[in-house]
């Protein structure tokens, strides 16, 4: 069964800004509060109804200490409880997380979450390399540019057909990205120039090419989490949450030295098992129905695949070449464009929840996926490696 | 006659979020004469070209390509096509990280492979003191390497020359042109 909770929980709300690469018309408290009235607006309150904020970002990627503090004018906090969470790429999904504690364990009724980022203000690559140090024996990694999966899929599919799969999938992002007003990288790509692209796009690392890489964005999100007296009280469409699962794990933690037997990248393994074993769900691809994912490019998204539905030999090729994961498919993934549309970090895990939460309300517009969706999953990933997986559910009946 | 125009901007071709004409139409309401169509090489939509001509407008359009090009990394350069004349930028150089003399050594390896033109010092339209400050071998050109509909108009060249494309790209070579910021 799923894991313990005091007292129901449900989103009642759900916020976000127009995404890009330079958010140069606001500042970071101004396009915080875009998400936040936003968020507002679609659960029909005002902020003397929140009771807590939760609030997230990447830690030092605006090169910026306490945000929460000097973005109370955009957050609404003033006044307020108020808790900052970084926990990296995974933030907007530990956020999620947290919030869902708070009102399950019944500190607080309502919630709101708010992740956002602000990339061009910052120096990224800054602070995502300054993690590694072997001379202070921090032998990890953070960050998404590698190209060891892409020689891992070429190794075990041939190259044609794992560079094919690549690039597919990447176009099928753009392709629902193209559907999604608020996504910031938007280029209307088709399946014509997958030839193309494999051959042109520039390599970043080995078979990692710029086009398969997410994008580095300016952006906010809000979600509002209510206990279920309130939610049932001011919403006509709670998404209950149902469970929730971080998974990290040691030996991923020092990826210096790479080995067959102990895979780096297997935490969502280990959290979709043990959720999905807690929930009884055997078969994970039949249960869902849409999984907005986390994926920072497009050789992760598709072995991902594999991982969180317990694929076998090349299932997770046919699901991208026989375009199921596209929306009308039998498993639509990430119909906002996921994470290689829009990565504005601290919001990007966050943005996961709110779609899928979106998805489950029938009020995604036109990236909305056209089978009704009573369950949904969302997942974060990041850090050091570690994996957040979050169950949604359209009826509160498990 | 004194002429106002940008030799870098992005369009729907590439990853811009205009279309050629409402990139075109943006530019001529700010009282532009020239603008050069730059969209990256390995992002251009088959048929680039016919949208470019399709473009209707009072300006005068150069068709060009920013170029992707892997120099110890990779490095942009914007080739630019006249009626004869052919013109090569090496682009954005605040942009790389890099220092002088990382720069000055891209710069010899490119003219191994181009003849280099020009040297663009601004980061998406911005002034960047440093390299507003520095001399190059090639004349210092601004441009907004606009993408959205807000990057248009920060910076621009005046020049006075003929109103035709060689005359025009003559003149960025001789070093003929004013660099303006708004």
């Amino acid at each position: 069964m799923a894991h313990k909770k005091n007292r129901n929980v449900a989103i009642i709300g759900v916020g976000q800004t127009k995404h890009s690469s330079h958010r140069e018309d606001v500042n970071q408290p101004e396009m915080i509060h875009e998400a936040v009235s936003a968020a507002l607006k679609d659960a029909n309150l005002s902020i003397k109804d929140i009771d807590c904020i939760v609030h997230g970002n990447m830690e030092l990627f605006e090169m910026i200490h306490q945000p929460d503090l000097w973005h109370v004018l955009g957050t609404g906090a003033y006044g307020k409880d108020s808790i900052r969470i970084t926990t990296g790429g995974t933030v907007g999904t530990t956020l999620a997380c947290a919030s869902d504690n708070l009102v399950a364990s019944g500190m607080y009724d309502i919630v709101m979450a708010i992740g956002f980022e602000k990339l061009q203000e910052g120096h990224t690559t800054g602070g995502i390399t300054n993690m590694a140090d072997p001379l202070w024996f921090r032998n990890l990694q953070t960050g998404a540019l590698t190209g060891s999966t892409a020689y891992d899929v070429i190794q075990e599919f041939g190259e044609d057909r794992a560079k094919r799969a690549a690039m597919m999938y990447r176009i099928v992002m753009d392709k629902h990205a193209c559907l999604n007003p608020n996504a910031h990288r938007a280029f209307g790509l088709d399946f014509d120039q997958v030839e193309t692209l494999m051959n042109t796009s520039p390599q970043l690392v080995g078979e990692l090419r710029l086009i398969h890489m997410c994008s580095q964005s300016d952006g906010a999100c809000a979600v509002i989490f209510a206990c279920e007296k309130k939610a049932k009280e001011l919403s006509k469409k709670p998404v209950w949450i149902r469970d929730h699962i971080t998974i990290h794990r040691e030996e991923t933690f020092n990826i210096f030295g790479y080995h067959k037997d102990f895979p780096v990248l297997k935490t969502h393994k280990f959290a979709a098992e043990q959720l999905f074993k807690r929930n009884d769900i055997k078969n994970p691809l039949e249960y869902f129905d849409v999984f907005e994912m986390y994926d920072p490019a497009a050789w992760w998204g598709l072995d991902w695949l594999r991982d969180f539905f317990f694929l076998k030999g090349d299932e997770h090729l046919r699901l991208v070449e026989n375009k199921e994961i596209m929306i009308g498919g039998s498993m639509p993934i990430n119909p906002s464009g996921g994470v290689i549309a829009t990565n504005p970090i601290g919001a990007t895990a966050l943005l996961r929840v709110a779609e899928a939460a979106l998805q489950v309300r029938g009020d995604a517009g036109a990236h909305q996926i056209p089978k009704e969706v009573k369950h949904a999953l969302a997942s974060g990933f990041g850090g050091t490696m570690w994996t957040v997986l979050m169950m949604l559910e359209k009826e509160l009946s498990w | 006659m004194l002429l106002k125009g940008c030799l870098h901007t992005h369009t729907t071709c590439s990853d811009g979020t205009l279309t050629p004409q409402q990139v075109a139409l943006r530019y001529e309401e700010k009282g532009y004469d020239f603008i050069a169509f730059t969209d990256h090489d390995y992002l251009l939509k088959p048929g680039y070209d016919e949208i470019y001509s399709n473009v209707k407008s009072n300006m005068i359009i150069f068709a060009g390509i920013e170029m992707t090009v892997f120099l110890k990394g990779y490095i942009h350069v914007n080739r630019i096509f006249g009626d004869n004349q052919l013109l090569h930028i090496f682009n954005h150089l605040p942009e790389y990280d890099l220092d002088i003399e990382q720069i000055m050594d891209r710069l010899y390896d490119l003219q191994n492979m181009f003849t280099i033109d020009a040297m663009e010092i601004t980061s998406k339209g911005f002034k960047v003191k440093r390299f507003d400050e520095m001399t190059f071998p090639h004349p210092s050109i601004v441009s907004d390497d606009a993408h959205t509909a807000i990057g248009i108009g920060r910076a621009w060249i005046e020049l006075d020359a003929k109103r035709d494309k060689d005359s025009i790209l003559k003149a960025i070579k001789h070093g003929d042109f004013w660099n303006c910021y708004c």
